[in-house]
C-alpha cells in the first residue's frame, strides 16, 4: 500500500518534471569546415497552441542554408499525451575555430524557457578542404574571375515609376554545370514583374579593366516602387559549378599518372553573390495634381465607349474603358465615374494584356454593365484619367466625351418595384418637426363622452322624428288620401267583413245588410277612387273592365251586389241562411278583386 | 340685461381660449427654434411643458419623438411617435419616423404573423383613432336619418325604394362602424402598451428587486401593461414572455 502510493508520488514527480522542456541539440558537436550540420531546438510539452515568441539565437558565424524548419509531433503513451516542436537549421560553417551558439528561447504559458549555449569547433575539413587547398583554388581568386553584377538603370525614381534591375554574370572561368539559385533577391516595398529573358544564357563579351569576360544576362525585372524612401535589393546567390585547372602538386610523384587524366581539372561549387542595390524613391509632385489622379505612373492613353445610345429599360448598355501605354498596367486602377440616377452598375469584366520585355506596356480593358431601370434621356458625364508622366514629370488628364443615352419604357415592370423599394430605403434620416401645432388641445374627454356629441345626435333625431310627424299630417290633409285610401282599402274592408260576422252571429238583419254592402261599396270605392256621389254599380263595372278584371267576376259582383239590395230591401223566408251566402260571395268578391289587380 | 350678460361670459370664454392658444403657440415656436438650432434637450424642456399643462397633439408628439431621436434616445422617440400615431394613424410623418427609430431596436421578439381576416382587422381599426371612429358613426347616423327622412318624404315609388335600401345599406355600415367604434375603445382603455425607454432593462420574475432575472430587453421595444404593484409594472412581450420592471424604465403609449 505504502509502497503503491510512493510509487504514485514519484511517478507523479517524474511526469511533472517531465511537463515540459526546451533543449538545443546539434547533431555534432566537431564539425568540418564545408560539412553542413544541423542545430535543433525541440520543446516538448502539452499544449503546443500556447508557444509564443520564439527567439533563435545569433547565427551570423554559419550560413544558414536551410530553416528554421518546423516539425510537431504526438505522443500518446498510457493515456499521456506529450507533443513536441522542433524547429532545426542546416547550417555551414564559414571559418575554422571555436563558436558558442547563443540560447534560444520560447515562451509557453506566460513562461520563458531558454536553451544552454552550445559549443561547436569547426575544424579544417578532411576531404574537400584537403582537395580545395590542393588545388589552391581559394574563394578570392575566383571572385576575381566570376561575379554577378546587378545594375538599376535609375538610382532616383518617382512612386510607382519602373526600375528596370539586371542581373549580369560575369566569368573567366568555364561553368562545369547548371547553376543553382540558393537565394532569391528580395523585392522588399516594389510590385515586381519578371521580364522576359532568354532560357538558356547566352554569353557575350565584355572587357572590364582590360580584362576579357564572357558576360551572360541571368535575370531581368521590373520593379515598381509602392513605398518612398530609400530601399534595398538583397543580394542574388547563386551557386555554381566551376571547373578549375588543377594545380600540380610538386610533392606527389603520382600525381601525374593517377591525377585527372584529361582536363586537369576539377569541379569546384562557387557561391556567388551580387551586390546590394540601393535607391531612392521620391514622392510625386503634390501641385497641379489632378483631382481625378488615382496613381497612375507612367505614360498612358485612354478611351471610353458605349455600345449604345438609344435602349430600353432593364436592357444594359456597356461602357467600355480602354487605357493602354506603358506603366504598372496591373495595379492601374480604373477611372471612377458618375453615373445619373436610375441606372445600375454592376462589377467591371476587366482583361488586361501585358507586355513584358523592356518596359512594361500593355492594355487594360475594363467593360462596365449598366442597366437603366427608369426612362428617360440622361447624360453620363465625361470621365477623366489621370496619370502622372515621370518623363517629363507632370501631371496629364485625358477627359473622354460625355454619352448622351436615352432610355425608352420597357417591359417588366416587377423590377421597377424592386427599385422603388429601394428609393424607400434610402431614405434615412428622419424628416423634419411639424411646424403647424393647430391640433394641440387639451386632454379632454372622448369625443363619445362629451354632452355635445350627444346634444349633436339627438337634435337631428328629433328633428327628423318632427319632420316625418308633420309630413304625415300633411298627408293625410292634402289629395295623398286617395293614395292612403287605396293602401288602407283593403284593410278597411276586412274590418267591416269581420264586424258584419259578428253581426250574423247576432242575427241583426238590417245592420248586417249595411255593413256588408258598405264593406263591398267602400272597398270599390276607396280602391278606384270614385267619389261617393258618383258611384253607381255601372261605373264601378266600367272601371273593372278598364283594369282589365275577367267579365265573370264583374259579373259575380255585379249580381251580388244587386241581390244584396234585393234582400236588404225584402227579407227572405230563411234569413240566416241568406245572409251567411251573402257573407260568403262578398268576401269572395273582395278577395277575388283583390288578387286580380295586385 | 340678460343678454348682456350672455354677450359677456361668451366673450370671456373665447378670450380665456384665445389665451390658452397663444400660449401653446409660443411655446411650440419656442420649442421648434431651440430644435432648429440643434439645442434638442432644451427643445424636449419646452415640448413638455405643454405635456405638463395636460396638452396633446399630434405634431406635440411627433416634434418630442424627432429631439428625443436626435439626441439617440430611441426607446423616448419611439414612444412618442406611437403616442402621436394614436392621435393620427395615417400620419406619413409620423409613420416614416417610427418605422427608422424602429430599425434601432435591438431585441427581436418573434411573433407568428397573424392570420389575414384578423390583419384585416386590425389595420381597419388602427386606421381612424377613436374620435375618428367616433366621428365616422356621427356621420353614418345622420347619413341614415336621411335616408329615413327621403323615404317619407318621397313622391314615387322608385324614391321609396332607392331610399329604402340605401337607408338598409347605411344601417349595416352604422352597426359595423358601431362594433370598431366599441371594440377601439375597449382597445383604448382596457388595453395599455408600452414602450422601454431605457437603454437595458433586466426584466425580474416578480415586483421585487431581489428577485430571479427573467431575461433582459433593450429600449424601443413595445410591451403590454398586464398589472401594476407599487412602482413596479408587468409586461408581456409579444411571444408571450412574462416580467416585472420598475416603472421609470416604461413609458405608456
Amino acid at each position: 500500500m505504502v509502497k503503491s502510493v510512493l510509487f504514485g508520488i514519484l511517478f507523479l514527480f517524474v511526469s511533472i518534471g517531465k511537463a515540459q522542456s526546451f533543449v538545443a541539440t546539434v547533431d555534432n558537436n566537431k564539425v568540418a569546415e564545408n560539412d553542413r550540420f544541423e542545430l535543433r531546438f525541440t520543446f516538448e510539452g502539452k499544449n503546443l497552441n500556447s508557444l509564443q515568441k520564439f527567439n533563435p539565437p545569433s547565427l551570423k558565424e554559419f550560413r544558414v542554408l536551410s530553416g528554421p524548419n518546423q516539425s510537431t509531433s504526438m505522443q500518446i503513451i498510457n493515456g499521456v499525451s506529450s507533443s513536441s516542436l522542433t524547429l532545426s537549421y542546416i547550417l555551414l560553417p564559414n571559418i575554422t575555430g571555436a563558436y558558442t551558439i547563443g540560447s534560444a528561447s520560447i515562451q509557453y504559458e506566460d513562461k520563458t524557457f531558454s536553451t544552454d549555449p552550445i559549443k561547436i569547433t569547426v575544424v579544417k575539413g578532411s576531404q574537400k578542404p584537403k582537395d580545395e587547398s590542393s588545388s589552391q583554388v581559394s574563394n578570392k581568386e575566383i571572385a576575381k574571375n566570376l561575379f554577378i553584377h546587378a545594375t538599376i538603370d535609375k538610382n532616383k525614381v518617382y512612386l510607382g515609376e519602373q526600375v528596370t534591375i539586371t542581373y549580369k554574370l560575369y566569368t573567366r572561368l568555364n561553368i562545369a554545370a547548371q547553376m543553382s539559385v540558393d537565394k532569391l533577391p528580395q523585392y522588399q516595398g516594389f510590385w515586381t514583374e519578371e521580364l522576359e529573358t532568354a532560357r538558356n544564357i547566352t554569353f557575350g563579351r565584355e572587357v572590364i579593366d582590360g580584362q576579357q569576360y564572357s558576360v551572360g544576362l541571368l535575370k531581368r525585372a521590373a520593379l515598381f516602387p509602392n513605398q518612398t524612401g530609400k530601399l534595398e535589393v538583397t543580394p542574388f546567390e547563386l551557386t555554381i559549378p566551376i571547373q578549375v585547372q588543377k594545380k600540380k602538386n610538386p610533392n606527389n610523384v603520382w600525381d601525374d599518372f593517377f591525377g585527372d587524366p584529361f582536363g586537369r581539372s576539377e569541379v569546384v561549387e562557387y557561391q556567388a553573390k551580387s551586390n546590394t542595390l540601393r535607391l531612392d524613391v521620391i514622392p510625386l509632385p503634390e501641385n497641379n495634381k489632378p483631382a481625378s489622379f488615382r496613381g497612375a505612373v507612367g505614360k498612358y492613353d485612354f478611351d471610353a465607349t458605349i455600345d449604345k445610345q438609344k435602349t430600353k429599360t432593364n436592357e444594359p448598355i456597356t461602357l467600355k474603358f480602354n487605357i493602354s501605354g506603358s506603366g504598372n498596367i496591373k495595379l492601374l486602377e480604373l477611372p471612377p465615374f458618375e453615373l445619373p440616377n436610375g441606372f445600375e452598375k454592376y462589377d467591371p469584366k476587366i482583361d488586361e494584356q501585358i507586355n513584358r520585355s523592356g518596359k512594361i506596356n500593355g492594355t487594360k480593358k475594363a467593360e462596365y454593365l449598366l442597366i437603366p431601370r427608369i426612362a428617360g434621356s440622361r447624360e453620363i458625364p465625361a470621365i477623366e484619367f489621370s496619370y502622372f508622366d515621370p518623363e517629363n514629370k507632370s501631371y496629364h488628364t485625358i477627359k473622354s466625351k460625355s454619352f448622351n443615352v436615352t432610355i425608352e419604357q420597357g417591359q417588366g415592370t416587377g423590377n421597377d418595384l424592386a427599385n422603388q423599394q429601394n428609393i424607400n430605403q434610402l431614405e434615412s434620416d428622419i424628416r423634419y418637426i411639424k411646424t403647424n401645432y393647430d391640433d394641440i388641445e387639451k386632454q379632454g374627454e372622448v369625443l363619445l363622452l362629451k354632452p355635445v356629441f350627444w346634444v349633436a345626435s339627438i337634435t337631428p333625431l328629433l328633428a327628423a322624428l318632427v319632420l316625418i310627424g308633420w309630413k304625415r299630417k300633411q298627408d293625410k290633409l292634402s289629395g295623398n288620401q286617395q293614395l292612403l285610401r287605396y293602401s288602407k282599402a283593403e284593410k278597411v274592408a276586412r274590418k267591416r267583413f269581420k264586424n258584419a260576422k259578428k253581426l250574423l252571429d247576432q242575427n241583426n238583419v238590417e245592420l248586417f245588410y249595411s255593413e256588408i254592402s258598405q264593406a263591398l261599396f267602400g272597398y270599390l270605392e276607396d280602391k278606384f277612387h270614385i267619389p261617393k256621389s258618383e258611384f253607381t254599380l255601372d261605373k264601378v263595372a266600367d272601371e273593372l273592365t278598364k283594369r282589365n278584371i275577367s267579365a265573370d267576376l264583374v259579373d259575380k259582383m255585379k249580381t251580388n251586389a244587386q241581390k244584396c239590395e234585393f234582400i236588404r230591401f225584402a227579407p227572405s223566408t230563411n234569413p240566416a241562411q241568406a245572409m251567411n251566402e251573402m257573407y260568403n260571395a262578398f268576401s269572395a268578391v273582395v278577395i277575388d278583386i283583390e288578387r286580380s289587380i295586385t | 340685461m340678460k343678454r348682456d350678460i350672455f354677450k359677456i361670459i361668451l366673450l370671456m370664454i373665447f378670450i380665456s381660449l384665445s389665451i390658452a392658444k397663444a400660449d401653446v403657440k409660443s411655446v411650440m415656436q419656442k420649442g421648434n427654434d431651440f430644435y432648429k438650432n440643434n439645442q434638442y434637450q432644451l427643445a424636449i424642456d419646452e415640448y413638455d411643458k405643454l405635456i405638463k399643462q395636460g396638452y396633446e397633439g399630434t405634431s406635440l408628439y411627433y416634434n418630442l419623438g424627432n429631439a428625443h431621436y436626435r439626441l439617440g434616445k430611441v426607446g423616448y422617440a419611439i414612444l412618442y411617435y406611437e403616442k402621436a400615431l394614436r392621435l393620427s394613424p395615417n400620419d406619413e410623418d409620423v409613420k416614416n419616423n417610427l418605422a427608422l427609430a424602429k430599425l434601432n431596436i435591438k431585441d427581436k421578439v418573434e411573433t407568428l404573423p397573424p392570420f389575414f381576416i384578423f390583419n384585416i382587422w386590425e389595420r381597419l381599426l388602427a386606421s381612424l383613432s377613436v374620435s375618428g371612429w367616433t366621428v365616422f358613426v356621427y356621420f353614418c347616423f345622420i347619413l341614415l336619418l336621411l335616408c329615413v327622412i327621403l323615404y317619407f318624404f318621397s313622391r314615387t315609388s322608385t324614391q321609396q325604394r332607392v331610399s329604402f335600401f340605401s337607408g338598409v345599406g347605411v344601417f349595416a355600415v352604422l352597426i359595423l362602424v358601431i362594433i370598431l367604434l366599441a371594440v377601439k375603445m375597449n382597445k383604448e382603455f382596457n388595453i395599455k402598451d408600452g414602450i422601454i425607454v431605457s437603454n437595458l432593462v433586466t426584466v425580474k420574475s416578480s415586483p421585487d428587486n431581489s428577485s430571479k432575472d427573467e431575461f433582459v430587453i433593450h429600449e424601443g421595444l413595445k410591451v403590454r401593461l398586464e398589472d401594476k404593484v407599487d412602482n413596479w409594472v408587468k409586461i408581456r412581450l409579444a411571444d408571450g414572455k412574462l416580467g416585472w420592471i420598475s416603472e421609470e424604465n416604461f413609458g405608456q403609449i
